[in-house]
Protein backbone atom coordinates (compact mmCIF):
# COMPACT_ATOMS: atom_id res chain seq x y z
CA UNK A 1 0.00 0.00 0.00
CA UNK A 2 1.23 3.68 -0.84
CA UNK A 3 1.90 5.60 1.97
CA UNK A 4 -0.19 8.55 1.98
CA UNK A 5 1.40 12.68 1.92
CA UNK A 6 1.39 14.74 5.15
CA UNK A 7 -0.67 17.76 4.70
CA UNK A 8 0.37 19.95 2.39
CA UNK A 9 0.86 23.48 2.73
CA UNK A 10 -2.47 24.52 1.01
CA UNK A 11 -4.46 22.05 3.19
CA UNK A 12 -2.79 24.10 6.28
CA UNK A 13 -3.12 27.52 4.74
CA UNK A 14 -6.63 26.96 3.67
CA UNK A 15 -7.92 27.78 7.56
CA UNK A 16 -6.72 30.96 8.02
CA UNK A 17 -7.26 32.06 4.24
CA UNK A 18 -10.93 31.90 4.74
CA UNK A 19 -10.97 33.15 8.17
CA UNK A 20 -8.66 35.97 6.54
CA UNK A 21 -11.49 36.64 3.88
CA UNK A 22 -14.60 36.65 6.64
CA UNK A 23 -12.14 39.29 8.61
CA UNK A 24 -11.90 41.28 5.80
CA UNK A 25 -15.65 41.26 4.66
CA UNK A 26 -16.73 42.15 8.04
CA UNK A 27 -17.01 45.89 7.93
CA UNK A 28 -19.63 44.93 5.13
CA UNK A 29 -21.79 43.63 8.16
CA UNK A 30 -21.07 46.28 10.75
CA UNK A 31 -22.55 48.79 9.60
CA UNK A 32 -25.46 51.39 10.86
CA UNK A 33 -26.98 49.53 14.06
CA UNK A 34 -24.68 46.64 13.82
CA UNK A 35 -21.49 48.59 14.30
CA UNK A 36 -21.75 47.08 17.28
CA UNK A 37 -20.55 43.80 15.36
CA UNK A 38 -16.83 45.29 15.34
CA UNK A 39 -16.38 45.55 19.17
CA UNK A 40 -18.00 42.42 19.79
CA UNK A 41 -15.40 40.84 17.22
CA UNK A 42 -12.70 42.41 19.10
CA UNK A 43 -13.74 40.76 22.24
CA UNK A 44 -14.00 37.54 20.09
CA UNK A 45 -10.54 37.88 18.60
CA UNK A 46 -9.16 38.53 22.20
CA UNK A 47 -11.10 35.03 23.59
CA UNK A 48 -10.03 33.15 20.77
CA UNK A 49 -5.82 33.92 21.49
CA UNK A 50 -6.53 32.47 25.06
CA UNK A 51 -8.52 29.24 23.89
CA UNK A 52 -5.97 28.62 21.70
CA UNK A 53 -3.91 28.37 23.77
CA UNK A 54 -5.67 26.06 26.14
CA UNK A 55 -6.65 23.73 23.36
CA UNK A 56 -3.01 23.23 22.72
CA UNK A 57 -2.75 22.77 26.61
CA UNK A 58 -6.24 20.78 27.37
CA UNK A 59 -6.75 19.32 24.07
CA UNK A 60 -3.80 18.29 22.70
CA UNK A 61 -1.36 17.62 26.38
CA UNK A 62 -4.24 16.61 28.13
CA UNK A 63 -3.64 19.30 30.82
CA UNK A 64 -6.26 21.30 32.76
CA UNK A 65 -5.64 24.79 33.71
CA UNK A 66 -8.17 26.68 35.23
CA UNK A 67 -6.18 29.41 35.76
CA UNK A 68 -6.10 31.23 32.63
CA UNK A 69 -8.05 34.29 33.05
CA UNK A 70 -5.26 34.93 35.87
CA UNK A 71 -2.91 34.41 32.99
CA UNK A 72 -4.89 36.81 30.46
CA UNK A 73 -4.44 39.40 33.25
CA UNK A 74 -1.07 38.96 34.45
CA UNK A 75 -0.48 40.05 31.00
CA UNK A 76 -2.66 42.64 30.61
CA UNK A 77 -1.41 44.25 34.00
CA UNK A 78 2.21 43.45 33.96
CA UNK A 79 2.62 45.32 30.06
CA UNK A 80 0.06 48.28 32.08
CA UNK A 81 2.45 48.92 34.98
CA UNK A 82 5.04 49.03 32.99
CA UNK A 83 3.90 51.59 30.31
CA UNK A 84 2.20 53.30 33.03
CA UNK A 85 3.79 53.53 36.49
CA UNK A 86 7.22 52.48 35.11
CA UNK A 87 7.16 55.26 31.84
CA UNK A 88 8.51 52.43 29.61
CA UNK A 89 7.80 52.76 25.93
CA UNK A 90 4.92 50.50 24.68
CA UNK A 91 6.85 47.76 22.46
CA UNK A 92 9.48 47.64 25.15
CA UNK A 93 6.81 47.07 28.29
CA UNK A 94 4.75 44.34 26.04
CA UNK A 95 8.16 42.78 25.39
CA UNK A 96 9.05 42.91 29.17
CA UNK A 97 5.60 41.55 30.33
CA UNK A 98 5.75 38.79 27.51
CA UNK A 99 8.86 37.57 28.94
CA UNK A 100 7.99 38.03 32.71
CA UNK A 101 4.54 35.28 32.18
CA UNK A 102 6.64 33.10 30.47
CA UNK A 103 8.83 32.88 33.47
CA UNK A 104 6.10 33.14 35.81
CA UNK A 105 4.67 29.96 33.81
CA UNK A 106 7.70 28.39 33.96
CA UNK A 107 7.75 28.58 37.69
CA UNK A 108 4.49 27.61 37.97
CA UNK A 109 4.62 24.74 35.97
CA UNK A 110 7.91 23.01 36.90
CA UNK A 111 5.75 22.82 40.53
CA UNK A 112 2.30 21.84 39.47
CA UNK A 113 2.67 19.94 35.85
CA UNK A 114 4.03 16.80 38.39
CA UNK A 115 0.55 16.88 38.94
CA UNK A 116 -2.71 15.25 36.92
CA UNK A 117 -6.07 15.60 36.52
CA UNK A 118 -8.32 17.36 39.47
CA UNK A 119 -5.02 18.04 41.10
CA UNK A 120 -3.74 20.09 38.38
CA UNK A 121 -6.96 21.72 37.64
CA UNK A 122 -7.49 23.02 41.52
CA UNK A 123 -3.67 24.06 41.34
CA UNK A 124 -3.94 26.20 38.23
CA UNK A 125 -7.42 27.13 39.66
CA UNK A 126 -5.45 28.41 42.98
CA UNK A 127 -2.64 30.22 40.79
CA UNK A 128 -5.38 32.20 39.44
CA UNK A 129 -7.20 33.17 42.51
CA UNK A 130 -3.86 34.25 43.67
CA UNK A 131 -3.74 36.29 40.40
CA UNK A 132 -6.89 37.88 40.78
CA UNK A 133 -6.33 38.66 44.34
CA UNK A 134 -2.75 40.67 43.72
CA UNK A 135 -4.76 42.74 40.91
CA UNK A 136 -7.43 43.80 43.28
CA UNK A 137 -5.68 44.36 45.96
CA UNK A 138 -2.48 45.84 45.52
CA UNK A 139 -2.43 49.60 44.80
CA UNK A 140 0.23 49.79 42.30
CA UNK A 141 -2.88 47.97 40.12
CA UNK A 142 -5.22 50.04 40.67
CA UNK A 143 -6.66 47.69 43.12
CA UNK A 144 -10.98 47.54 42.80
CA UNK A 145 -10.50 50.73 41.05
CA UNK A 146 -8.38 49.60 37.83
CA UNK A 147 -6.23 51.67 35.80
CA UNK A 148 -6.79 54.06 33.73
CA UNK A 149 -5.63 56.02 30.56
CA UNK A 150 -3.43 53.76 28.77
CA UNK A 151 -0.91 53.85 26.21
CA UNK A 152 -3.11 52.94 22.55
CA UNK A 153 -1.96 50.98 20.08
CA UNK A 154 -2.94 52.29 17.15
CA UNK A 155 -0.45 50.40 14.89
CA UNK A 156 -3.50 49.90 11.18
CA UNK A 157 -5.13 53.25 12.46
CA UNK A 158 -7.58 54.64 15.13
CA UNK A 159 -10.87 53.89 15.01
CA UNK A 160 -13.03 50.21 15.86
CA UNK A 161 -12.29 48.67 12.45
CA UNK A 162 -8.22 49.26 12.39
CA UNK A 163 -8.55 48.02 16.35
CA UNK A 164 -10.78 44.69 14.72
CA UNK A 165 -7.72 44.42 12.12
CA UNK A 166 -4.82 44.49 14.28
CA UNK A 167 -6.49 42.13 16.67
CA UNK A 168 -7.77 39.64 14.13
CA UNK A 169 -4.14 39.87 12.20
CA UNK A 170 -2.76 38.53 15.46
CA UNK A 171 -5.49 36.05 15.70
CA UNK A 172 -4.72 34.35 12.37
CA UNK A 173 -0.81 34.48 13.11
CA UNK A 174 -1.38 32.40 16.41
CA UNK A 175 -3.81 29.91 14.42
CA UNK A 176 -1.63 29.92 11.85
CA UNK A 177 1.68 29.11 14.23
CA UNK A 178 -0.62 26.62 15.80
CA UNK A 179 -1.58 24.66 13.03
CA UNK A 180 1.77 24.54 12.14
CA UNK A 181 3.12 22.87 15.80
CA UNK A 182 -0.37 20.89 15.57
CA UNK A 183 -0.01 19.36 12.49
CA UNK A 184 3.75 17.97 12.62
CA UNK A 185 4.93 15.24 14.60
CA UNK A 186 5.33 17.81 17.57
CA UNK A 187 1.53 17.86 17.22
CA UNK A 188 1.19 14.01 16.94
CA UNK A 189 3.73 13.66 20.58
CA UNK A 190 1.51 15.94 22.49
CA UNK A 191 -1.67 13.74 21.79
CA UNK A 192 0.22 10.85 22.61
CA UNK A 193 0.93 12.72 26.17
CA UNK A 194 -3.15 13.33 26.36
CA UNK A 195 -3.54 9.14 25.22
CA UNK A 196 -0.88 8.02 28.20
CA UNK A 197 2.04 9.55 29.24
CA UNK A 198 4.09 6.62 30.44
CA UNK A 199 3.78 4.91 26.85
CA UNK A 200 4.76 8.26 25.65
CA UNK A 201 8.01 8.44 27.21
CA UNK A 202 8.40 4.72 26.40
CA UNK A 203 8.28 5.85 22.77
CA UNK A 204 10.82 8.59 23.53
CA UNK A 205 9.08 11.75 23.65
CA UNK A 206 10.08 13.94 26.26
CA UNK A 207 7.12 14.14 28.04
CA UNK A 208 7.87 16.50 31.14
CA UNK A 209 9.81 19.22 28.98
CA UNK A 210 6.87 19.25 26.09
CA UNK A 211 3.93 19.99 28.81
CA UNK A 212 6.18 22.91 30.26
CA UNK A 213 6.83 24.10 26.95
CA UNK A 214 3.25 23.86 25.84
CA UNK A 215 1.74 25.55 29.61
CA UNK A 216 4.69 28.17 28.94
CA UNK A 217 3.33 28.79 25.52
CA UNK A 218 -0.44 28.49 26.42
CA UNK A 219 0.07 31.41 29.16
CA UNK A 220 2.22 33.58 26.83
CA UNK A 221 -0.73 33.57 24.84
CA UNK A 222 -3.49 34.57 27.47
CA UNK A 223 -0.62 37.20 28.24
CA UNK A 224 -0.60 38.18 24.99
CA UNK A 225 -4.21 38.43 24.45
CA UNK A 226 -4.43 40.42 28.07
CA UNK A 227 -2.33 43.25 26.24
CA UNK A 228 -4.73 43.61 23.50
CA UNK A 229 -7.23 44.08 25.77
CA UNK A 230 -5.67 46.48 27.73
CA UNK A 231 -3.67 48.40 25.05
CA UNK A 232 -5.85 47.86 21.98
CA UNK A 233 -10.01 46.69 23.17
CA UNK A 234 -10.14 48.70 26.22
CA UNK A 235 -6.98 51.41 26.84
CA UNK A 236 -9.31 54.26 28.41
CA UNK A 237 -9.98 51.38 31.62
CA UNK A 238 -8.48 48.31 32.61
CA UNK A 239 -10.46 46.20 35.70
CA UNK A 240 -9.90 43.68 37.68
CA UNK A 241 -13.47 42.26 37.05
CA UNK A 242 -12.26 40.76 33.24
CA UNK A 243 -9.96 38.32 35.12
CA UNK A 244 -11.97 36.79 37.26
CA UNK A 245 -11.94 33.00 38.26
CA UNK A 246 -15.49 32.78 36.36
CA UNK A 247 -13.49 33.78 33.17
CA UNK A 248 -11.37 31.13 33.30
CA UNK A 249 -14.06 28.73 33.63
CA UNK A 250 -15.76 30.40 30.51
CA UNK A 251 -12.54 29.33 28.66
CA UNK A 252 -12.59 26.27 29.43
CA UNK A 253 -16.23 25.68 28.46
CA UNK A 254 -15.13 27.54 25.11
CA UNK A 255 -12.49 24.83 24.37
CA UNK A 256 -15.19 22.07 25.37
CA UNK A 257 -18.07 23.54 23.29
CA UNK A 258 -15.92 24.02 20.57
CA UNK A 259 -14.15 20.89 20.62
CA UNK A 260 -11.04 20.18 22.09
CA UNK A 261 -8.82 18.09 19.33
CA UNK A 262 -8.44 20.83 16.84
CA UNK A 263 -7.44 24.78 16.78
CA UNK A 264 -10.64 25.71 14.70
CA UNK A 265 -12.95 24.25 17.59
CA UNK A 266 -11.39 26.56 20.41
CA UNK A 267 -12.18 29.00 17.49
CA UNK A 268 -15.58 28.10 17.08
CA UNK A 269 -16.42 28.38 20.95
CA UNK A 270 -14.96 31.78 21.41
CA UNK A 271 -16.85 33.48 18.52
CA UNK A 272 -20.39 31.14 19.76
CA UNK A 273 -19.60 31.82 23.76
CA UNK A 274 -18.83 35.29 22.98
CA UNK A 275 -21.73 36.15 20.71
CA UNK A 276 -24.32 34.00 23.40
CA UNK A 277 -22.61 36.82 25.78
CA UNK A 278 -23.80 39.53 23.77
CA UNK A 279 -27.12 38.20 22.40
CA UNK A 280 -27.96 38.18 26.33
CA UNK A 281 -27.14 41.51 27.03
CA UNK A 282 -28.97 42.57 23.97
CA UNK A 283 -32.14 40.62 25.20
CA UNK A 284 -31.88 42.09 28.88
CA UNK A 285 -31.68 45.78 26.93
CA UNK A 286 -34.59 44.62 24.86
CA UNK A 287 -36.34 43.48 27.95
CA UNK A 288 -35.30 46.07 30.57
CA UNK A 289 -33.69 43.52 32.81
CA UNK A 290 -30.41 43.79 34.13
CA UNK A 291 -30.79 40.21 35.59
CA UNK A 292 -29.63 38.38 31.97
CA UNK A 293 -26.22 38.70 32.51
CA UNK A 294 -26.78 36.48 36.10
CA UNK A 295 -28.07 33.85 33.80
CA UNK A 296 -24.94 33.89 31.42
CA UNK A 297 -23.19 30.83 33.17
CA UNK A 298 -26.54 29.14 33.84
CA UNK A 299 -26.58 29.11 29.91
CA UNK A 300 -23.20 28.32 28.99
CA UNK A 301 -23.77 25.72 31.32
CA UNK A 302 -27.12 24.10 29.74
CA UNK A 303 -24.95 24.74 26.00
CA UNK A 304 -22.10 22.44 27.78
CA UNK A 305 -24.97 19.73 28.83
CA UNK A 306 -26.35 19.65 25.15
CA UNK A 307 -23.40 19.89 22.98
CA UNK A 308 -21.55 16.83 25.30
CA UNK A 309 -24.77 14.84 24.91
CA UNK A 310 -25.12 15.67 21.26
CA UNK A 311 -21.44 15.30 20.46
CA UNK A 312 -18.82 14.11 23.31
CA UNK A 313 -15.65 15.68 21.16
CA UNK A 314 -17.38 19.01 20.81
CA UNK A 315 -18.93 21.68 18.33
CA UNK A 316 -16.60 21.57 15.19
CA UNK A 317 -16.23 18.01 15.39
CA UNK A 318 -20.04 16.68 15.52
CA UNK A 319 -20.54 19.39 12.56
CA UNK A 320 -17.73 17.27 10.65
CA UNK A 321 -19.63 14.90 10.94
CA UNK A 322 -23.21 15.90 10.08
CA UNK A 323 -21.72 17.35 6.84
CA UNK A 324 -20.57 14.08 6.17
CA UNK A 325 -22.99 12.68 7.02
CA UNK A 326 -25.61 14.64 4.79
CA UNK A 327 -22.64 14.70 2.01
CA UNK A 328 -22.79 11.24 1.99
CA UNK A 329 -27.29 10.84 1.97
CA UNK A 330 -26.72 13.36 -0.99
CA UNK A 331 -24.44 11.29 -3.06
CA UNK A 332 -26.21 7.73 -2.48
CA UNK A 333 -29.06 9.70 -3.63
CA UNK A 334 -27.54 10.87 -6.47
CA UNK B 1 24.71 -6.38 25.52
CA UNK B 2 22.00 -5.88 28.51
CA UNK B 3 23.72 -6.57 31.89
CA UNK B 4 21.77 -6.66 34.83
CA UNK B 5 23.62 -6.04 37.42
CA UNK B 6 22.42 -6.85 41.45
CA UNK B 7 19.26 -4.77 40.80
CA UNK B 8 17.01 -4.64 43.34
CA UNK B 9 13.64 -2.68 43.59
CA UNK B 10 11.74 -1.82 47.17
CA UNK B 11 8.63 -0.48 47.40
CA UNK B 12 8.42 0.07 50.97
CA UNK B 13 8.65 -2.79 52.65
CA UNK B 14 8.01 -5.03 49.77
CA UNK B 15 11.18 -6.30 47.91
CA UNK B 16 9.85 -6.38 44.71
CA UNK B 17 13.14 -7.52 43.13
CA UNK B 18 16.18 -8.94 45.08
CA UNK B 19 19.68 -8.99 43.87
CA UNK B 20 18.97 -9.79 40.47
CA UNK B 21 22.12 -10.22 38.03
CA UNK B 22 21.93 -12.02 34.45
CA UNK B 23 23.65 -10.62 30.95
CA UNK B 24 22.02 -11.27 27.58
CA UNK B 25 23.62 -11.49 24.38
CA UNK B 26 23.36 -9.54 21.30
CA UNK B 27 21.09 -11.10 19.71
CA UNK B 28 19.49 -13.57 21.74
CA UNK B 29 15.83 -14.42 22.73
CA UNK B 30 15.29 -15.04 26.35
CA UNK B 31 12.09 -15.67 28.63
CA UNK B 32 11.41 -14.20 31.49
CA UNK B 33 9.22 -16.33 33.74
CA UNK B 34 7.58 -16.78 36.82
CA UNK B 35 4.64 -17.50 39.11
CA UNK B 36 2.33 -13.78 39.26
CA UNK B 37 3.89 -11.15 41.55
CA UNK B 38 7.33 -12.64 41.15
CA UNK B 39 8.88 -9.24 39.92
CA UNK B 40 8.58 -10.03 36.16
CA UNK B 41 7.01 -6.39 34.96
CA UNK B 42 9.13 -4.47 37.91
CA UNK B 43 12.08 -5.86 36.29
CA UNK B 44 10.88 -4.76 33.16
CA UNK B 45 10.43 -1.56 34.42
CA UNK B 46 13.85 -1.17 35.46
CA UNK B 47 15.31 -2.65 32.37
CA UNK B 48 13.29 0.07 30.38
CA UNK B 49 14.33 2.84 32.84
CA UNK B 50 10.41 3.65 33.88
CA UNK B 51 11.34 2.81 37.36
CA UNK B 52 14.38 3.85 39.34
CA UNK B 53 16.56 1.00 40.59
CA UNK B 54 16.95 0.93 44.72
CA UNK B 55 20.07 -0.25 44.10
CA UNK B 56 22.37 -2.33 41.30
CA UNK B 57 22.44 -1.29 37.55
CA UNK B 58 21.10 -2.13 34.51
CA UNK B 59 23.43 -1.73 31.46
CA UNK B 60 22.89 -2.04 27.51
CA UNK B 61 25.89 -2.22 25.94
CA UNK B 62 27.91 -1.24 28.75
CA UNK B 63 26.31 1.98 28.77
CA UNK B 64 23.91 2.59 32.16
CA UNK B 65 20.16 2.98 31.50
CA UNK B 66 19.32 6.14 33.86
CA UNK B 67 15.65 6.69 33.07
CA UNK B 68 13.11 6.36 30.24
CA UNK B 69 14.85 8.87 27.55
CA UNK B 70 18.38 7.04 28.30
CA UNK B 71 16.77 3.60 27.70
CA UNK B 72 14.99 4.89 24.40
CA UNK B 73 18.27 6.75 23.53
CA UNK B 74 20.17 3.16 23.48
CA UNK B 75 18.08 1.81 21.41
CA UNK B 76 15.45 -0.09 24.13
CA UNK B 77 11.95 -0.61 22.46
CA UNK B 78 8.64 -2.15 24.68
CA UNK B 79 5.29 -3.57 25.17
CA UNK B 80 3.24 -3.26 28.31
CA UNK B 81 1.42 -5.81 29.90
CA UNK B 82 -1.84 -4.15 29.55
CA UNK B 83 -1.96 -2.75 25.99
CA UNK B 84 -1.38 1.02 26.15
CA UNK B 85 -1.72 2.06 22.95
CA UNK B 86 -2.46 5.88 22.02
CA UNK B 87 -6.59 4.77 21.66
CA UNK B 88 -8.01 8.22 20.51
CA UNK B 89 -4.98 8.24 17.30
CA UNK B 90 -5.00 6.19 14.58
CA UNK B 91 -2.98 3.00 13.82
CA UNK B 92 -0.15 4.83 11.66
CA UNK B 93 -0.06 7.74 14.08
CA UNK B 94 0.89 5.29 16.59
CA UNK B 95 3.53 4.12 14.95
CA UNK B 96 5.04 7.74 13.83
CA UNK B 97 5.15 8.78 17.34
CA UNK B 98 8.74 6.82 17.68
CA UNK B 99 9.35 7.68 14.60
CA UNK B 100 10.43 11.70 14.92
CA UNK B 101 10.72 13.91 17.58
CA UNK B 102 11.15 17.67 16.23
CA UNK B 103 11.58 20.39 18.40
CA UNK B 104 9.36 23.35 19.08
CA UNK B 105 11.04 26.02 17.04
CA UNK B 106 11.20 22.94 14.03
CA UNK B 107 7.69 22.34 14.17
CA UNK B 108 6.41 26.03 14.45
CA UNK B 109 8.26 27.17 11.26
CA UNK B 110 6.87 24.08 9.87
CA UNK B 111 9.75 24.28 6.87
CA UNK B 112 10.05 22.14 3.83
CA UNK B 113 12.25 19.93 5.56
CA UNK B 114 10.07 18.63 7.84
CA UNK B 115 7.29 17.51 5.22
CA UNK B 116 10.26 15.76 3.95
CA UNK B 117 11.18 14.30 7.30
CA UNK B 118 7.41 13.47 7.20
CA UNK B 119 6.99 11.86 4.14
CA UNK B 120 10.08 9.51 4.82
CA UNK B 121 8.54 8.54 8.46
CA UNK B 122 5.04 7.90 6.69
CA UNK B 123 7.03 5.51 4.27
CA UNK B 124 8.95 4.02 7.34
CA UNK B 125 5.52 3.92 9.60
CA UNK B 126 3.61 1.97 6.27
CA UNK B 127 6.58 -0.77 5.93
CA UNK B 128 6.17 -1.59 9.62
CA UNK B 129 2.79 -1.93 9.92
CA UNK B 130 2.44 -3.98 6.42
CA UNK B 131 5.14 -6.27 7.98
CA UNK B 132 2.95 -6.51 10.97
CA UNK B 133 0.05 -7.38 8.52
CA UNK B 134 -1.98 -4.03 9.88
CA UNK B 135 -1.78 -2.05 6.53
CA UNK B 136 -4.98 -2.22 5.73
CA UNK B 137 -6.13 -0.47 9.39
CA UNK B 138 -3.41 2.45 9.04
CA UNK B 139 -5.82 4.87 8.78
CA UNK B 140 -8.67 3.10 12.00
CA UNK B 141 -8.13 4.49 15.18
CA UNK B 142 -6.15 2.15 17.38
CA UNK B 143 -8.91 1.95 19.99
CA UNK B 144 -11.45 0.33 17.48
CA UNK B 145 -9.02 -2.28 16.44
CA UNK B 146 -9.22 -6.28 17.71
CA UNK B 147 -7.50 -6.99 20.65
CA UNK B 148 -5.12 -8.81 19.03
CA UNK B 149 -4.24 -6.49 16.58
CA UNK B 150 -3.94 -3.95 18.94
CA UNK B 151 -1.12 -6.14 20.88
CA UNK B 152 0.50 -6.37 16.86
CA UNK B 153 0.02 -2.84 16.48
CA UNK B 154 2.06 -2.40 20.10
CA UNK B 155 5.00 -4.36 18.90
CA UNK B 156 5.17 -2.21 15.50
CA UNK B 157 4.78 0.53 17.68
CA UNK B 158 7.94 -0.36 19.35
CA UNK B 159 10.19 -1.44 16.36
CA UNK B 160 9.53 2.35 15.19
CA UNK B 161 12.44 3.17 17.54
CA UNK B 162 14.61 0.77 15.47
CA UNK B 163 15.92 -1.13 18.90
CA UNK B 164 18.35 -2.96 19.77
CA UNK B 165 16.88 -4.58 22.78
CA UNK B 166 12.79 -5.03 22.79
CA UNK B 167 11.03 -6.00 25.79
CA UNK B 168 7.50 -8.13 24.84
CA UNK B 169 5.52 -8.18 28.21
CA UNK B 170 3.24 -11.24 27.60
CA UNK B 171 2.54 -10.46 24.00
CA UNK B 172 0.37 -13.94 23.37
CA UNK B 173 -2.06 -12.53 26.83
CA UNK B 174 -5.64 -12.39 25.66
CA UNK B 175 -4.64 -13.96 22.19
CA UNK B 176 -6.27 -16.98 20.53
CA UNK B 177 -4.24 -20.25 19.18
CA UNK B 178 -4.04 -18.70 15.48
CA UNK B 179 -3.56 -15.50 16.93
CA UNK B 180 -0.39 -16.76 19.11
CA UNK B 181 0.91 -18.48 16.61
CA UNK B 182 1.30 -15.36 13.82
CA UNK B 183 2.95 -13.55 16.89
CA UNK B 184 5.18 -16.74 17.40
CA UNK B 185 6.54 -16.19 13.66
CA UNK B 186 6.88 -12.24 13.74
CA UNK B 187 8.84 -12.39 16.99
CA UNK B 188 11.20 -14.80 15.27
CA UNK B 189 10.94 -12.53 12.31
CA UNK B 190 11.90 -9.40 14.57
CA UNK B 191 14.77 -12.22 16.12
CA UNK B 192 16.05 -12.74 12.39
CA UNK B 193 16.69 -9.03 12.20
CA UNK B 194 19.37 -9.34 15.02
CA UNK B 195 17.12 -7.47 17.41
CA UNK B 196 17.62 -8.96 21.33
CA UNK B 197 14.62 -10.04 22.29
CA UNK B 198 13.69 -10.43 26.37
CA UNK B 199 9.92 -12.02 26.60
CA UNK B 200 7.59 -12.24 29.82
CA UNK B 201 5.08 -14.75 29.46
CA UNK B 202 2.64 -17.22 30.80
CA UNK B 203 2.25 -19.35 27.30
CA UNK B 204 4.50 -21.77 28.49
CA UNK B 205 4.48 -23.63 25.11
CA UNK B 206 5.00 -20.42 23.30
CA UNK B 207 8.08 -19.74 25.84
CA UNK B 208 9.74 -23.59 25.15
CA UNK B 209 8.71 -22.76 21.31
CA UNK B 210 11.14 -19.97 21.01
CA UNK B 211 13.51 -19.05 23.35
CA UNK B 212 17.01 -20.26 23.78
CA UNK B 213 17.19 -19.36 27.49
CA UNK B 214 14.74 -18.92 30.06
CA UNK B 215 15.09 -16.74 33.52
CA UNK B 216 12.97 -17.70 36.36
CA UNK B 217 12.00 -15.09 38.69
CA UNK B 218 10.20 -16.22 42.04
CA UNK B 219 9.31 -13.77 45.15
CA UNK B 220 11.88 -11.11 43.25
CA UNK B 221 15.00 -13.68 43.05
CA UNK B 222 15.99 -15.61 40.16
CA UNK B 223 15.46 -19.18 41.16
CA UNK B 224 16.64 -20.80 37.63
CA UNK B 225 18.48 -19.64 34.35
CA UNK B 226 18.87 -21.95 31.71
CA UNK B 227 18.19 -23.35 28.09
CA UNK B 228 14.36 -24.29 27.98
CA UNK B 229 15.02 -28.12 28.32
CA UNK B 230 16.91 -27.77 31.79
CA UNK B 231 14.41 -25.43 32.90
CA UNK B 232 11.87 -27.74 32.01
CA UNK B 233 13.37 -30.15 34.09
CA UNK B 234 14.62 -28.16 37.41
CA UNK B 235 12.31 -29.75 40.28
CA UNK B 236 12.28 -26.14 41.70
CA UNK B 237 10.92 -24.40 38.75
CA UNK B 238 8.32 -27.25 38.64
CA UNK B 239 7.25 -26.75 42.29
CA UNK B 240 7.13 -23.25 42.07
CA UNK B 241 5.64 -22.22 39.01
CA UNK B 242 5.71 -24.52 35.49
CA UNK B 243 3.54 -27.43 37.85
CA UNK B 244 2.85 -31.31 36.59
CA UNK B 245 1.37 -30.57 33.41
CA UNK B 246 4.55 -29.25 31.76
CA UNK B 247 7.46 -30.85 33.94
Amino acid sequence: MKPPLPPSYLSLYRGPAILLVLVAVLPLCARGHFSYLLSLAQLCGIYAIIVTGLTLLLGYTGQVSLGHAGFYGLGAYAAAILATVCHLPVWLAILLALTATGVCMFVAGVSLLRLKGHYLALATLCTGIIIYEVITKMEITGGAAGLYDLPEIALLGQGPLAKTYLIWAVVILVLLWAVHLTESPYGRALRAIDGDEDAAAAMGVRVFPLKLTIFIVSGVLAALAGILYAFVYSPSYLGPEEFSIMHSVSFLIMVVIGGMGSVWGGLAGAVVLTGLHELLNLLGERLHSTDMAKYEHLVFGALLIVILVFSRDGMMPGLRRSLLRLAGKGMRRA
Amino acid sequence: MLTVAHASKWFGGLHAVENVSFTIEEGALAALIGPNGAGKTTLFNLIAGALPLTSGCVYLAGRPIRNVQSACALGIGRTFQNVRLFREMSVVDNVLVGLDHPNFWTASLHLPGLLRAERANLKRAYFLLEEIGLEALATARAGDIPFGQQRLLEIARALALSPRLILLDEPAAGLNRTETTGLEALIRRIRNRGITILLVEHDMQLVMNLAERVIVLDNGEILADGPPAVIRADPRVCAAYLGAGVC
